[in-house]
């Protein structure tokens, strides 16, 4: 009977496209995040509900993509990606302004940030290119790689958003890099990269180039871009080896830490639940991480062996920003804590992407049959 | 085929040790932060989320001796502003600005205060906020504003006794007694702070208190003085007077029960409010300067009983010898008289009496220099009398071997000795009382901050006799009560009480750079005594320093301080008889109660 009830209820998620490793990672994710959610946002039942809505908006969105088979997304990839290059000029010419920076195009119900979706597009569209090539790419392959990357990164720069630029370029060098980039060439990047520091830094804002002035010494100004850092070390340390228990987090209860709720959660969590909780929440995104590349190994077909890489390499990135940053490794960069973090837009994105990763894994089964 | 599998192994290895390297990092610096880090982070965030307030004590009171307030502390509020709870100028700004309307202070000039503060964390704003002001600036709960209690100290009778009480100033910052009781008694007074510690929010405003980090304050105790208001009263308002008649430049006054010691009056004029004790430090005319107590001179003829008395003591000569007194020149010790009196032969009562310097000189010489020496020292001179306020001047007794062949001769008329007019009263009082030794002290008993009551026992020797009963007596009661009756001092006789005494017109030695020698143009008047002679209950010092002379003004001490003594005697036996039996005829060996009882009207614990 029980056995029948689990291959029943396995054969559901088979159904559904799901997979349950992921699953469960994902819900355990967003379980702490309603936890730390409601001692962040002052014990505020409204904020949490809210996340919670929209956690379950964004399930139904991961729900839809495992739906979609590859094959169907590759043949999409250069529409979409097409399609939001377009919407990125759209927001650049008529964009309303927000936070100073003009990320939204207001479509009359719903406000839309286009850079959001190249999250997915981007390493998307790569994938598309490489997957009918034979592989290693060739040099001029990688070069017509390395633009289709930059024209979206340049456009999302230019709103201004250098996070989600980097974060959406990140993505599509992921691709390229997965694709199988000969060491030298992999070099010679590098350099590049290297050299263009002082040219980045050159096209930069003022308050850009703070934010990394203060990351190199928090101290310089600790009421003013140095206070976040120094706060949010100051609630992580405070924590110790064990937290100083849920809702007991002086830093954050009284005010301290700024963005609790938001970008430096995860101070709010170091300093309530400590070393073990910090390290026990890595070791969930990690499995989730592994789980990922896990998919991405195991693909039948290089778009989505590509595709699912680059997305859990990806998600990989969004979490080491963060608690980089938060920790004090990095610059302050306003990349959320993935799926713990308040705040919706990046949730959709986020469980889109497993939504592909569970496609990936379960149409292959499907297939293999 | 091979070589793109194992590029794919490869691939899956670098992905593998980029992951392993982050998670490895992401964990050493967790390990870092809240391990290696986690006692300094702890304390960090301890200071930004408890703010510290001190909780100053309570300095305790001081009575005079039938509890009327000489000083007092009043709670006032101070507002601070804690630059650390202004996050923004706006925050800053919206505080200012109510703080305007409250305080009907410019906004523009509280910001720029708290701008300029020295100490972000402490920058005071007002000193002395209302009841009312206080409790809307505490309603309004701006972030980084703060009220604070303090303590002012107050001298309800301002001048009345500032040299004995003195005041309370500060030195580096650090709140203290400065001079008299205040200083000498400081430790008992002030008390130890205590701390309050909250729980702040970022904007530094108070969520709770930690109640386990809190310290107690404990409040300063209290003191009762020997001195009485009224006394202090009735000596300051007579030298007052005479310093006015005499157009003088200084005074003293001292009123001693000369059985215990204790002080019941002390002036030295000119004086100061200790309520505005700044205006005072820079005076030219140094009215901070307990001149009965740090102002060393020659004491002049006042001197000459205690001189006759050590000759008496010692055996030199008996009370009815007689002395030649060289017809008012002595000629080879080079003495002559005040007036230049031509004097023959004067009984011992006659020298003192006459105030004869070469009566005097012919004693010392009857004593001898070693036994001159040891009488004085005996009597306490060269020696601080341990009163309890600060500044005593020991004055100046030299060591025989430094003598030459006149201070034999000159120090029985007071001259070749440095004396403080306190030292004085003490020799007086030692007279009054039958010889016996005492330690002139200004506190009587200090009041614990839980009402216990602790009497302060004035240390040093008090046991034996500096001269016998019989002498003491002699002295006083033949000598000088001649000196009132029909010596230089009639100007000092009651109409009721047989008062005794001796009348001194010191010379004032010029200092050095002056060509040393004695000032030809001023004098100390002095006279001291007691009353009735027969058991004395007060000793009466009256010094007033360079009366005008000028259109034959009087200058000495039978003209100018004995009627000053009269007046001050009388008033003062009379306030402490009032409403008090007569003493017993019969002179009894016990000292008479000068309190008039209630000493503990007025002793409320604080």
């Amino acid at each position: 009977m029980r056995a029948d009830d689990t291959r029943g209820q396995s054969a559901l998620l088979q159904a559904l496209h799901l997979d349950p490793p992921l699953l469960i990672g994902l819900f355990t994710l967003a379980a702490i995040g309603l936890v730390v959610l409601f001692s962040a946002g002052g014990e505020n039942v409204e904020l949490m509900v809210r996340q919670a809505v929209r956690l379950g908006l964004a399930f139904v969105v991961l729900l839809l993509f495992a739906q979609v088979s590859m094959p169907v997304l590759a043949r999409w990839s250069p529409w979409i990606y097409a399609g939001g290059v377009v919407l990125l000029v759209a927001v650049l010419v008529m964009g309303e302004m927000g936070k100073g920076a003009q990320r939204w195009l207001d479509l009359g119900i719903i406000r839309f940030q286009p850079s959001e979706m190249m999250k997915l597009a981007v390493p998307m569209m790569v994938a598309w290119f490489f997957a009918e090539r034979p592989l290693p790419p060739r040099w001029w392959e990688v070069l017509v790689a390395g633009v289709l990357v930059a024209v979206p990164m340049l456009l999302i720069a230019r709103q201004p958003d250098l996070g989600t630029a980097l974060l959406v370029g990140v993505a599509g060098v992921f691709v390229i890099y997965l694709a199988g980039i000969r060491w030298r060439l992999l070099l010679g990047l590098g350099a590049a990269a290297l050299a263009a520091l002082p040219v980045l830094w050159h096209f930069m804002h003022d308050y850009q180039r703070r934010r990394v002035l203060t990351f190199l010494n928090p101290e310089s100004d600790p009421l003013g871009s140095g206070y976040h850092i120094i706060q949010s070390k100051i609630a992580i340390g405070s924590g110790g080896l064990y937290g100083k228990g849920w809702l007991n987090g002086t830093q954050s209860q009284l005010e301290f830490l700024p963005e609790r709720s938001t970008d430096f959660i995860f101070a709010v969590y170091g300093e309530e639940f400590g070393f073990l909780g910090a390290l026990t929440l890595l070791i969930v995104y990690l499995s989730l991480i592994l789980r990922g590349l896990y998919i991405a190994v195991n693909a039948q077909d290089t778009y989505s062996r590509l595709l699912a890489g680059s997305l859990s390499l990806t998600f990989f990135v969004y979490l080491f920003v963060n608690t980089g940053m938060v920790t004090g490794l990095l610059p302050v960069v306003g990349v959320p804590l993935p799926l713990v973090s308040y705040g919706g837009t990046s949730m959709v994105t986020l469980m889109a992407a497993f939504g592909m990763l569970m496609s990936i894994n379960s149409h292959r089964r499907l297939l293999s049959r | 085929m091979s070589s793109t599998a194992s590029q794919k192994c490869g691939t899956i290895l670098v992905v593998l040790s980029l992951l392993g390297l982050a998670f490895g990092l992401l964990g050493w610096r967790l390990f870092q932060l809240q391990f290696s880090q986690a006692e300094q982070a702890r304390e960090q965030s301890y200071r930004q989320t408890h703010a510290q307030v001190p909780v100053l004590p309570h300095r305790g009171r001081i009575w005079d001796r039938r509890g009327r307030v000489l000083a007092d502390s009043s709670r006032k509020f101070i507002l601070f502003a804690d630059r650390h709870g202004f996050h923004n100028p706006d925050t800053l700004k919206e505080a200012a600005w109510r703080l305007q309307e409250i305080l009907q202070v410019p906004g523009n000039e509280i910001c720029a205060a708290i701008h300029a503060g020295r100490n972000p964390g402490y920058i005071k704003l007002h000193e002395d906020l209302t009841v009312d002001q206080r409790t809307e600036i505490l309603h309004e709960n701006l972030p980084g504003i703060g009220v604070q209690s303090d303590w002012e100290r107050i001298y309800p009778s301002g001048r009345l006794a500032s040299h004995v009480v003195g005041y309370v100033g500060y030195i580096e910052d650090r709140r203290q007694g400065c001079a008299g009781v205040e200083l000498r008694y400081d430790p008992v007074l002030q008390g130890r702070p205590g701390r309050e510690v909250f729980v702040v929010d970022a904007g530094r405003r108070p969520i709770g208190m930690a109640l386990g980090d809190c310290v107690d304050v404990q409040h300063g105790d209290s003191l009762i003085l020997t001195l009485d208001a009224t006394i202090q009263q009735f000596l300051r308002q007579t030298l007052i007077e005479a310093i006015d008649r005499h157009n003088a430049e200084s005074a003293v006054g001292v009123v001693m029960n000369p059985w215990t010691g204790e002080i019941l009056a002390l002036v030295s004029l000119p004086d100061f409010d200790p309520n505005r004790y700044a205006e005072a430090v820079d005076d030219p005319a140094l009215p901070m300067k307990n001149r009965a107590l740090c102002d060393p001179y020659e004491p002049g003829s006042i001197f000459k009983p205690i001189a006759a008395a050590i000759g008496i003591d010692c055996g030199a000569f008996e009370p009815d010898a007689v002395f030649y007194c060289e017809n008012g020149y002595f000629s080879e010790y080079r003495i002559g008289e005040f007036l230049n009196h031509p004097y023959g032969r004067l009984s011992v009562r006659e020298i003192l009496a006459k105030s004869s310097n070469v009566g005097m000189a012919k004693i010392g010489l009857k004593i001898g220099p070693k036994r001159l020496y040891e009488g004085v020292r005996l009597f306490g001179f060269g020696q601080k009398t341990g009163i309890d306020l600060p500044g005593e001047d020991a004055g100046v007794v030299w060591p025989t071997r430094v003598w030459d062949k006149y201070t034999v001769t000159r120090i029985p008329f007071g001259h070749a000795i440095s004396v403080t007019t306190l030292q004085i009263a003490r020799a007086y009082s030692i007279i009054a009382n039958g010889g016996r030794p005492v330690v002139p002290h200004v506190v009587r008993a200090v009041v614990h901050a839980d009402g216990r009551v602790q009497n302060v026992q004035p240390t040093g020797a008090l046991v034996g006799q500096v001269i016998q009963p019989e002498t003491a007596q002699w002295i006083r009661q033949t000598a000088l009560v001649a000196v009132v009756n029909e010596g230089t001092g009639t100007l000092a006789k009651l109409p009721d009480v047989q008062a005794f005494g001796k009348t001194g017109t010191a010379n004032i030695a010029r200092p050095r750079e002056q060509g040393g020698g004695y000032d030809q143009q001023n004098y100390i008047s002095s006279f001291v005594g007691g009353a009735p002679a027969d058991k004395p209950e007060v000793v009466v010092l009256v010094s007033i320093r360079k009366p005008d002379r000028s259109r034959g003004q009087p200058y000495s001490g039978g003209r100018v301080a004995a009627p000053v003594f009269r007046q001050i005697m009388e008033q003062t036996l009379r306030y402490l008889r009032d409403g008090r039996p007569t003493p017993p005829p019969e002179a009894s060996e016990t000292p008479p109660t000068v309190d008039a009882g209630d000493q503990s009207a007025g002793l409320r614990p604080t």
